[in-house]
């Protein structure tokens, strides 16, 4: 494998109907039918009560960085993009994800900055959810 | 737990960077050097376990692979998969399946190569955390680092300390590979990574093997004056799971610390040294909060206040940690097992700690997607 090439992400039969509903800028997250928990990662259980009925819920796009980091010394396939961030954006609907915040100035990023999602296409197929200040 | 488990003997081999050695050959020279040091016949050894490797012991047929390289035909057979908690846990499975009857004399041995075959990552990190660039780890663990900072203040001055401290015992450690003196201005000048974690942070990657030798409490008495017991002993895999939004500072060793402490009748104050598994020092500051040695939030006071060094009230980490001896893969778990069991036979040369009885050891395995670590640890060892 070429690790110089950004990784991508390759769904999967758990992952599929996720990363279609992001495909279609449209996002969607795991919410149980039986308990309400909702999710992320998507699992494909429910990882509250184990039950395999999940629901994909429509979100807002509206997030606050839970916590974050700026990458200053990247793998060798992020390298030339130093700085970025990487955040635990936190979405109004109660779950947490992994994205950049894509921003010309990382260091006006903290913890509490209110972002909102937008969609990165990474190949012809493919996009990827991405964060910018609200 | 009583005293019914015991390790009797134990072998350190020394670590080295991009070592060229094949994965069987580290294996080999710790499983023999394991048997020396506790004078058994490999005829007596009727158990063997090794760990899941991040180079090298990838296969599905790891654990008898292994048998078959070192020429052993075990009664009982195990490769342990809880990431760097598998040294740790071994000696505890090792004491399950001797209890239950499945062996007698079980070798633990525990070899990786991650700077001869560089690991890849598996599962959900594909899709959904390698195409941000979190740069593994030390990015993962930086956010970690950045909220325990919003929520209780900067860590900074508490995980240079940590540094600073394991890199003293590393320079009196003669197998430890970093063994230049660290100043303040080092630590602080160290090239930041992620935001919230600098190179001096983190461990560095090495090929090495180390082993020890479990037995029943009476044979270990045979072998040797100075028998090591486990005393206690809890895991915790994947804390707090079913929650979305968890505090990413409070871990399993929340549950595994104390309940291990428990076991062994041993309060805080009790314990005479302090081996914990540390990838990262940020890591040390939470173990010591979630363990109970204080509350949440006060570990940079607790690290300020307290002396860590081999003479000192808390001795940490008196070999140098994996921070500054090196991590050998999924093995370097039982550098801290090692280094226990090597105090508490009085056998740790110019960093020896007086009067050591007993050493709380932990293991941590894995990062979870925007938590904390995965597998916690803590066992009690004691003469």
């Amino acid at each position: 494998m070429d690790d110089k090439a950004r990784p991508l992400p390759t769904p999967t039969s758990v992952s599929r109907r996720y990363w279609d509903s992001v495909n279609a800028e449209a996002l969607t997250i795991p919410r149980c039918r039986d308990c309400g928990a909702v999710h992320f990662y998507p699992h494909a259980l429910c990882v509250s009560c184990m039950s395999p009925n999940l629901d994909y819920i429509p979100v807002s796009g509206n997030g606050t960085v839970y916590t974050y980091t700026v990458i200053r010394s990247p793998q060798p396939a992020f390298r030339g993009m130093e700085p970025y961030v990487v955040a635990n954006v936190e979405l109004d609907e109660g779950v947490r994800m992994m994205a950049n915040v894509i921003t010309d100035d990382p260091d006006s990023v903290g913890i509490g900055t209110r972002v909102r999602l937008v969609y990165q296409p990474v190949t012809p197929d493919q996009k990827m959810p991405q964060f910018e200040k609200a | 737990m009583n005293r019914e488990i015991a390790i009797a003997g134990y072998y350190e081999a020394q670590a080295k960077r991009k070592s060229g050695r094949d994965i069987l050959d580290w294996l080999s020279e710790a499983a023999s050097g394991t048997l020396r040091n506790a004078g058994v016949d490999k005829a007596e050894v009727d158990g063997l376990i090794v760990n899941a490797a991040l180079g090298g012991g990838g296969s599905p047929f790891w654990s008898i692979l292994a048998a078959e390289a070192l020429g052993m035909s075990p009664a009982w057979l195990e490769a342990v998969d809880v990431g760097g908690g598998s040294p740790l846990a071994s000696v505890a499975r090792a004491g399950a399946a001797i209890k239950a009857g499945f062996a007698t004399t079980v070798l633990c041995v525990m070899a990786d190569v991650p700077t001869v075959e560089p690991k890849k990552n598996v599962g959900y990190r594909l899709e959904f955390e390698d195409p941000y660039g979190p740069a593994g780890p030390p990015g993962l663990f930086g956010m970690i680092v950045n909220r325990y900072k919003h929520q209780y203040g900067d860590p900074g001055e508490a995980m240079c300390k940590i540094a600073m401290t394991q890199r003293r015992h590393a320079e009196l450690n003669p197998l430890a590979l970093l063994r230049t003196p660290m100043t303040r201005e080092d630590y602080f000048n160290s090239k930041i990574i992620g935001e919230g974690i600098r190179l001096l942070d983190c461990v560095m990657h090495c090929d090495g093997a180390l082993g020890v030798l479990v037995t029943s409490g009476k044979r270990a008495r045979e072998l040797t004056p100075k028998p090591v017991f486990l005393t206690g002993y809890a895991e915790n895999h994947n804390f707090d799971p079913g929650n979305p939004k968890p505090d990413v500072t409070v871990t399993g060793f929340s549950v595994a610390g104390p309940k291990a402490l428990a076991q062994a009748a041993l309060r805080h104050d009790d314990v005479d040294m302090f081996q914990p598994y540390d990838d990262f020092t940020i890591a040390l500051v939470i173990k010591l909060e979630d363990a109970g040695f204080c509350a949440k939030g006060e570990g940079p006071e607790f690290v300020a206040a307290t002396d860590l060094s081999h003479l000192g009230k808390l001795p940490l980490n008196t070999g140098g940690g994996q921070i500054s001896a090196g991590q050998p893969g999924l093995s370097a778990g039982m550098i801290q097992v090692v280094e226990a069991v090597r105090q508490l036979r009085g056998e740790g040369g110019d960093r020896q700690v007086p009067n050591a009885k007993n050493a709380l050891v932990t293991g941590i395995g894995y990062v979870n997607y925007l938590r904390n670590w995965n597998t916690s640890i803590a066992g009690v060892l004691e003469v």
